[in-house]
Formats: structure tokens, C-alpha cells, sequence
């Protein structure tokens, strides 16, 4: 249809263009001709106008340039001269072309129509254009308005309906915004002998409860706003922070609306007669006043009913159980849709194929809004921590607060539950370690109190969980004597600040100076990093000496569902947590026979560690010629892992490996493949620890 | 569009009844006309102007102030005005303007308001 | 029984483009090319709402609007006119005319509809 009105579009303006050709060369003759430039404006104009109803917004844009010089001319601004008309010209032959390119998406020649503008313009003695720049399409951001009430007043002009205006329809368009209670004021009118028939008496209080926004009301009264009186004003609102008490009061309401004066509220709220009685039979307020604000009244009243009753109807509670069961059954068809669509792909039936499609892109949007029912917000336990450190802090003789951030952060419901007694580790740490007593603080320059952070934020597909102290920090030299005397490092080895914190995580670290109740529990920060890894998560730590120290976890949004790369060692399928996978490199056998014995692997200068799958797995068969390294990275450490073949990516459903397989190491998980074989989800953390504690 | 007719109806077994019957489109175009026929009926009128809306296939705002104006006029004159057979198209803009209500003007001193309790 | 809407306007793409609209929308409508042609049609034509571009041969938008308002069976009529950005003066001359609303130039068809909508019921 659309291509229809453009085709019709470039016929007409064919039509004009030749008509102005002769218009122009006519006008070179007579100058004077009004007429004549009259027609040559309204061509301009028409093409203008047109052109960018029909798309063509270059040719509007540069047809415009036209149209105001002869604006000018036509307004006796300025004179008709041979140049004018060899530019006007030039112009139009220019057009003629953009519309001839038009098909091809072909915008014309830029130089050209910057030439004739800055002629033009300097004919009319204004600056000269700016050099064409690309247009931007910024989006404009639409706010979301929550639901408002708004009481309106809209007082018609005397003459409205003369030119056409029907406030009727008004009142049906404010209807369509919401719901909607309008009053009309019919006590003005005059008798029938002083009446002006066509003239407008009535005006009217609307209270339209919306959530289109003011500007949407607005829009209703565009085109009367000059000749009419509109009052907007938001009387209530009922976002999740409004209050939900009683509305106001019938004499408020009148108060607000300024038909009675406090004196006057005053004086009838004294008695003990019903507030709208009284004030009429005292003559302060007419009947319908009261009535129209007995009608806001109700309509408000009505709406926060409906509004309570939507939000008691949108949330049900559900056993955690089914629940999971849901996940699971979910989890299975996601299994079974990777087959279907692997058959349908194997059996070429394009029909199956596009069934198939359908089937995974439904599977998808099941399985994300199943996971999302799941998703918590980690709020409730940030509220437990701060009970956790105001107890713990008198405990300690310390003065500390913990402020919160991003308590709305959402995570898997399992994610919450397993989070919450390393967290409680980390915070203790903090406070024992990290905050220092009230006096040491002020000795130092610091306030008595001391300050934990504790904030959640989205990272992609994780969640960063910071904790944050404005304690002593890290004592590097401690940790560095601690971790030689445990025999972790040895006296001289050399190690970045990150490298010597993490050494807090080794097992059995601890550098406080005694063991106090809160963090010698016999669990130390290994077990942290244990049960944070158990979570596919990893854990950070940054600190400045004196200035505090910062704990940055990280965590997946789901448990249930990975993104991994898929290999294989012999007939055996494996998956790699795609988090993990920095990169692939090939293995060859002559690599092999190079680092005689030991495994590393050269990566761009840098020797990288390896451990051959194959062997430890104890995968039966001679390993292929050509062997793959996927390197992966924990924690700042990369290390490699040998495997036959790298298949590709693929969407892992975790399946846990059920109680008689709990111990197995360096594997966390299993999943169906879609041709119904087995894949072993690898634990990466643990292998790379298993290896590193064999080597030692 | 249906032509406006205004049909003034004698009842001769109700004493002191004006009838004035309105058929077709009462709308602003129609208004002065209808403001005449108004005023003549209620001059007419020994005591009481009835207007049958039953045959109103259209109707604006000009007709309905209209309506309340005749009112006004009806009790400046000690005469009382009713509305009767009230069809569907009255009842509707009625509504759509905001002229249902529960209690009369200041003027409506004998609570005879053609709007209260809705138009019905 | 379906309204009727004229247009004028002298592009006829413009034409083509609301009349098009327009009896999609369900109305009857009625193609003038400029004032002077939709002045005599409207003399004996009943039409229920006339859309015309302002700047017309002939007889221009504003004429056209004075004529109307001028003439019995155009008296309450919605009228609306199209405008471009620029002309707000003219926007000015044209409500001061009789106009009741108007449309700015560029338009989509739903904008349009919109405005039927808002002024026609």
C-alpha cells in the first residue's frame, strides 16, 4: 500500500517538476509575475509537503531550502534575478534526479545540493548551510508513568462549538485514557430567553485514574487549549511507595478545588452535621461542588480498591518443591528439543525442521520464564546481615554500620539459600579483621565508626556481590611471613598483590593475631572459596593498606542452566563451563615431544600448564595426531586441558550426578546430549586444584 | 442526519399540558430553532411543558443546556417542565456529558432537576 | 449511515493518500484540488468534516476555511487543516479562520485517523 502512495508520490512530482521547468523559464521573462512565483512556491511546497510524507526525506529537506527562498520572493523580500532562476534551476534538476535514485536507495549527490543551497543563501543574505552531517536517530526515551488519578476542570470557551469543536468527544478520548468520572456544571445556564443557543455553558470536573501520564491528557485538549480553560492536577497515586490510607476529606477536596475558603472548612468542621449538608444549607458551597468532589472521593477510592485487589490476585505462593519440579521438567524438554531439532536437521524434512524451530524458540521462552519464577531478590538476606553485624559488633566492642545497595538484585532462589553461609563468613572476616577498634580508628584519623558495604549489581549473566570495609585492609608483609611459614610460597618467591591476597583463600590460612569467636570457628577462608566455586562462582579480593579492603564474589544467575563448550576424548563427551574458556589451541604431537615430558604448552610466549584429559580420565585409545588445549582461566590462573576434539557450543541443562557419584573429582555435573548420550560436566576449579596439590 | 421536527401536541384530556414532541437530530445546527419552539410552547403552556425525546435520533450539547435552560425558564415562570419518553440516544449523551446527578441546581427549588437520579 | 469527509488538497498524492485512509476507516469521501473546487462542491455537497491543505492555487486553505464557516451547512462542521512545521503563523490565521484542529505535515495514516477520531467522535 505504502509503495502505491510513493509511486503516486513521484508521479506528481514528475508532473510538477516540468511545470516548474516552464514556470521558471516564464518567470525569467516576467519577473514581476506574482502568479507565477506563486506557482513555483506551491510546487516547491507541494514537493516538500509530499516528499516526506512518501519517505523521501532528502528531497523534503533539500526542497525546503527552495521553498523558503521563494517565500521571500513571494512576501516582496526579495527580487527575481537571472541568477535566482539558473540556481532554481539547477535545484530542480537536482530533485529530478534524487527522485529518479530514489528506487535505489540513491541520496543524491551531497556536493551538488550544498552547491545551490549556499547559492541560494546567499542570495537571501543568510549564512551559508553547515556541511552536511549525518542525521541522528536518537531515541527518545519514553517514561513510564505509573497509574495516577488526575482531577481535571475544563471550561470551554463561550465560542468552542462554533469552530467545530465537540467537547463530547473530548470526554469520550478522556474515557479512552482510563477510568473515567465526569460531572458537568449545569447550574449557570441561562433561561431560554437570555440563552445563546450556540453558545457554551456547561463545564465540567473530570477524575480519570491513568497511566498514560499528564502529557496524554494534554494531547486531548490540543486543539481547544487556547480557547478553553484546562486545570490538570494529579490528586493521587498508586505506585508500590503510595500511601493507601483514607482520601481526603470531603472539605479538603473543596479546599483544593478553591471553592471554599479554611476559614469557611473551619467553620462547619466544628459542628456535628455531615460535612456536604452543612456546607450548602450555610450557603458556602453549591450542591454540585459537593457533589463532584463526592464523586473524586469515590472514583479514588474505588481505584486503590482495585488496585489492592490486582496486587492480592498477582502474586501466589507456591512450595519451593513444585517449583523445582517445574525447572526439571523444564530442564528435560530442553534435552528432548535439541533432539528433535538434531533429527529434524539429519532427516532434511523442512517441514520437521520448521516445527522443530518452533518447538526450540517456544523452549526457550519456557525455560527463561521458569528459571525467572525462581529468581529471589537477594534483599531478605542482606536484611539478616545487618542483624549479623550489629550483634557482632557489640561482641567485638566496635562501632560499626553496614549499609546496603542493590537489595533488589535478583538470583536463583538455590543461588540465595547456598550463598548465605559464605556471605556470613565474609562479612565476619570484615568485621574482625578488617574494621579496627573504635580507638585505633581515631588514633589513625579515621571516625570511631566504622562502615561495611555490602552491594549486589547485574554483570551480564552474574551477579557481583561486594563487600567492602573502610577497615585497616590487608597487611601484605603478614600474609606474605604467614604464607612462608606454612610453607605456601616460599621465602623468595615474587607475587603480584592479588596473587599474595588470594593466599588468604589457601586452606588453613588465617593471619589473625589470636582466635576469637567470631572467625576462628575452625573454618577458614578455604572453605569459602570452596563453597563459592561450588556455586560456579569465583571470588576476588582488593585492598590498600589502611584504606579497607573489597571482597568481590561472583556468581551466576542460574544453577540450572550453563553455557559450555562441548569436546571429546575418544567416544566420550565432556562439557567445559564456557565462563571458564579463555581459548583453544592445537596440540601436535612434535609440541608433545618438545617440552619433553613436562606439560606445557607455548601460548604467544607465555608457557601455560596442561593436563591431558585422556589420561586422566583414563579414556581407552590412542589420543588423535592433532590434540586441541581448551585454556581456561580461574581466578587469574590459566590452565589447559587436552581433549580430542572441540564439537562447539552448547546449552547445558545440569543434571546432578545423584549421592552414590557425590565424591567424584573434577566432576560437578552431567547433562543429556541431544542424541540421548551423556556428557560429564568438568569441574575446572577442582581439577586445576587436584593437579596443583599433586604437584606440590 | 435526520431533519428536526418540533410538533407541539394539545392534550385535551390533561388539563393545563403542553406536549412538545422532538423527532431527528437535535444538534447545534437546529439549536436557535429549537430555543424558539421552546420558548413558544412554554408560553403556551398552562402549567406544565413536557417534551417527548422518543423520536431524538441525535443529540449535542447545545440541546441539552437547552434542556436545563427551559427548566430555568419553566420555574421563573411557575410552570413545571418534565422530559417525557426518554429514549435510548438522550439517555446516552446525557450520561457521556456528565449530566446524571444526585441533586439539582441552586435553582431547583422544587426538586424537579430533569438530571437527577440519571437519566432514565 | 457512513460520515462523509472531503479532502483538499492539490498534491494529488496527498489526496490519495488520506482519501485512501479514510474509507478504510469506514467514511465516505469527497476529492477537491484546490479551495475553489471544494467551495463549489461544498454548496452542494452535505459533507460532516472537510481536511484541507492550506497553501492551494486558486483558493488557498485560509479562503477556503472563511468560505466554509460561511456557508449554513458548514457552520459546525469539524474542519481540519494541514500544515507543515514552519508555518505557525499560518496554523494561527487558519484557527482564527474558523479552523478546529489541524495536522502537521508529515503524517502517518493512524495519525490521521487519530485526529478524525478526536474531532468527529
Amino acid at each position: 500500500m505504502i509503495d502505491v502512495h510513493r509511486q503516486a508520490f513521484k508521479e506528481e512530482a514528475y508532473e510538477l517538476l516540468s511545470e516548474l521547468e516552464s514556470s521558471l523559464l516564464e518567470l525569467e521573462e516576467r519577473p514581476e509575475d506574482e502568479e507565477l512565483i506563486g506557482r513555483v512556491f506551491r510546487a516547491m511546497h507541494t514537493i516538500k509537503g509530499s516528499g516526506a510524507m512518501f519517505g523521501f526525506d532528502d528531497i523534503a529537506a533539500f526542497t525546503h531550502e527552495v521553498e523558503t527562498i521563494f517565500d521571500m520572493v513571494r512576501n516582496g523580500k526579495l527580487k527575481v534575478t537571472k541568477k535566482l532562476v539558473n540556481l532554481t534551476l539547477q535545484a530542480r534538476d537536482l530533485i529530478k534526479s534524487m527522485l529518479d535514485g530514489s528506487d535505489l536507495g540513491n541520496g543524491g549527490d551531497l556536493d551538488a545540493s550544498f552547491q545551490i543551497i549556499s547559492g541560494l543563501r546567499e542570495l537571501a543574505g543568510e549564512a551559508p548551510p553547515e556541511a552536511p552531517a549525518e542525521a541522528s536517530d536518537e531515541p527518545v526515551a519514553v517514561p513510564v508513568a505509573s497509574e495516577a488519578t488526575y482531577r481535571i476542570r475544563f471550561i470551554p470557551g463561550h465560542h468552542l462549538f462554533t469552530c467545530g469543536s465537540n467537547p463530547l468527544t473530548l470526554l469520550a478520548e478522556l474515557r479512552d485514557l482510563g477510568p473515567c468520572n465526569v460531572v458537568a456544571h449545569t447550574g449557570g445556564f441561562p433561561s431560554l430567553e437570555e440563552i445563546d443557543p450556540e453558545g457554551c455553558y456547561v463545564f465540567w470536573d473530570i477524575i480519570l485514574t491513568t497511566s498514560r501520564g499528564e502529557d496524554s491528557i494534554k494531547d486531548v485538549f490540543i486543539f481547544v487549549e487556547d480557547d478553553c480553560e484546562v486545570k490538570i492536577e494529579k490528586i493521587a497515586d498508586y505506585g508500590p511507595d503510595a500511601d493507601n490510607a483514607d482520601y481526603k476529606k470531603l472539605g479538603e477536596i473543596l479546599l483544593e478545588r478553591g471553592e471554599i475558603s479554611r476559614e469557611e472548612m473551619d467553620s462547619v468542621l466544628g459542628e456535628q452535621k455531615r460535612f456536604g449538608e452543612l456546607a450548602v444549607s450555610k450557603g458556602i458551597v453549591e450542591q454540585q461542588s459537593v457533589m463532584s468532589a463526592l464523586v473524586e472521593q469515590q472514583h479514588v477510592k474505588e481505584v486503590r480498591q482495585a488496585v489492592q485487589q490486582a496486587e492480592s490476585a498477582s502474586s501466589i505462593r507456591v512450595p519451593a518443591e513444585r517449583l523445582d519440579v517445574l525447572v526439571n521438567l523444564v530442564g528435560e524438554l530442553v534435552t528432548v528439543q535439541a533432539r528433535l531439532t538434531q533429527t529434524a536437521a539429519s532427516r532434511g524434512d523442512a517441514e520437521l525442521v520448521a516445527i522443530a524451530e518452533e518447538v526450540e524458540r517456544l523452549t526457550g521462552e519456557l525455560r527463561d520464564s521458569a528459571l525467572n519464577i525462581r529468581m529471589l531478590p537477594i534483599g531478605s538476606t542482606f536484611s539478616k546481615f545487618k542483624r549479623l553485624v550489629r550483634d557482632l559488633s557489640s561482641e567485638l566492642g566496635k562501632e560499626i554500620e553496614m549499609t546496603t545497595d542493590g537489595a533488589e538484585t535478583e538470583l536463583d532462589k538455590t543461588v540465595i539459600e547456598k550463598l548465605n553461609d559464605p556471605m556470613v563468613h565474609l562479612i565476619r572476616n570484615s568485621l574482625d579483621h578488617g574494621i579496627e577498634l573504635p580507638e585505633v580508628r581515631q588514633a589513625a584519623g579515621k571516625p570511631r565508626q566504622g562502615t561495611v558495604h555490602l552491594a549486589a549489581v547485574h554483570s551480564g549473566d552474574s551477579v557481583l556481590i561486594t563487600i567492602t570495609d573502610d577497615g585497616a585492609g590487608l597487611d601484605k608483609e603478614a600474609i606474605r611471613a604467614k604464607a612462608v611459614e606454612k610453607g605456601l610460597i616460599t621465602a623468595t618467591a615474587e607475587l603480584t598483590d592479588k596473587e599474595l591476597f588470594n593466599l588468604i583463600f589457601a586452606p588453613g590460612f588465617s593471619t589473625a593475631k589470636k582466635i576469637s569467636s567470631v572467625s576462628g570457628r575452625g573454618v577458614g577462608m578455604d572453605v569459602v572459596k570452596k563453597a563459592i566455586e561450588a556455586l560456579r562462582g569465583s571470588i576476588d579480593i582488593t585492598s590498600v593498606r589502611g584504606e579497607g579492603a573489597t571482597i568481590t564474589v561472583r556468581i551466576p544467575l542460574t544453577l540450572a542452566i550453563i553455557e559450555s563448550l562441548l569436546v571429546k576424548i575418544g567416544n566420550d563427551s565432556f562439557m567445559i563451563p564456557l565462563a571458564m574458556v579463555d581459548e583453544c589451541v592445537e596440540l601436535t604431537r612434535e609440541d608433545v615431544a618438545r617440552s619433553h615430558g613436562r606439560n606445557l604448552a607455548h601460548v604467544r610466549e607465555t608457557l601455560v600448564p596442561y593436563i591431558p584429559l585422556r589420561e586422566r580420565f583414563r579414556v581407552a585409545g590412542n589420543p588423535p595426531d592433532i590434540e586441541q588445549i581448551v585454556i581456561t582461566q580461574v581466578n587469574g590462573t590459566r590452565v589447559g586441558f587436552v581433549v580430542d576434539n572441540v564439537i562447539g557450543e552448547h546449552q547445558t541443562v545440569i543434571k546432578s550426578l545423584g549421592r552414590a557419584y557425590k565424591n567424584v573429582e573434577g566432576i560437578s555435573g552431567a547433562t543429556i546430549l541431544g542424541d540421548g548420550s551423556v556428557a560429564l560436566i568438568l569441574d575446572v576449579p577442582q581439577l586445576v586444584q587436584s593437579v596443583e596439590a599433586e604437584a606440590a | 442526519m435526520d431533519e428536526l421536527t418540533l410538533k407541539r401536541i394539545k392534550h385535551p384530556k390533561k388539563d393545563g399540558i403542553e406536549e412538545l414532541k422532538v423527532s431527528g437530530g437535535l444538534n447545534i445546527a437546529e439549536a436557535a430553532r429549537f430555543r424558539e419552539a421552546l420558548i413558544d410552547a412554554l408560553a403556551a403552556a398552562p402549567k406544565t411543558l413536557q417534551l417527548n425525546l422518543n423520536e431524538v435520533t441525535e443529540m449535542d450539547l447545545t440541546g441539552l443546556q437547552l434542556l436545563c435552560s427551559a427548566h430555568h425558564s419553566a420555574l421563573s415562570a411557575g410552570k413545571s417542565f418534565k422530559i417525557v419518553d426518554q429514549n435510548e440516544v438522550y439517555i446516552r449523551v446525557a450520561s457521556e456529558a456528565g449530566f446524571e446527578r444526585h441533586v439539582g441546581c441552586p435553582r431547583d427549588n422544587n426538586s424537579s432537576c430533569i438530571w437527577v437520579g440519571g437519566a432514565h | 449511515m457512513a460520515k462523509v469527509i472531503m479532502t483538499a488538497d492539490d498534491s494529488a498524492s496527498v489526496r490519495q493518500m488520506v482519501s485512501f485512509t479514510l474509507k478504510q476507516g469506514g467514511y465516505e469521501v469527497v476529492e477537491a484540488v484546490d479551495g475553489k473546487d471544494a467551495l463549489q462542491k461544498l454548496s452542494t455537497t452535505k459533507v460532516d468534516m472537510l481536511i484541507t491543505d492550506l497553501n492551494m492555487p486558486n483558493l488557498d486553505g485560509i479562503g477556503l476555511i472563511k468560505g466554509a464557516r460561511g456557508l449554513a451547512s458548514c457552520k459546525f462542521i469539524p474542519i481540519v487543516m494541514l500544515t507543515t512545521e514552519s508555518q505557525d503563523s499560518r496554523k494561527q490565521e487558519g484557527k482564527a479562520a474558523g479552523a478546529t484542529g489541524w495536522i502537521v505535515k508529515p503524517f502517518k495514516p493512524e495519525q490521521l485517523m487519530a485526529v478524525v477520531k478526536k474531532v468527529l467522535g
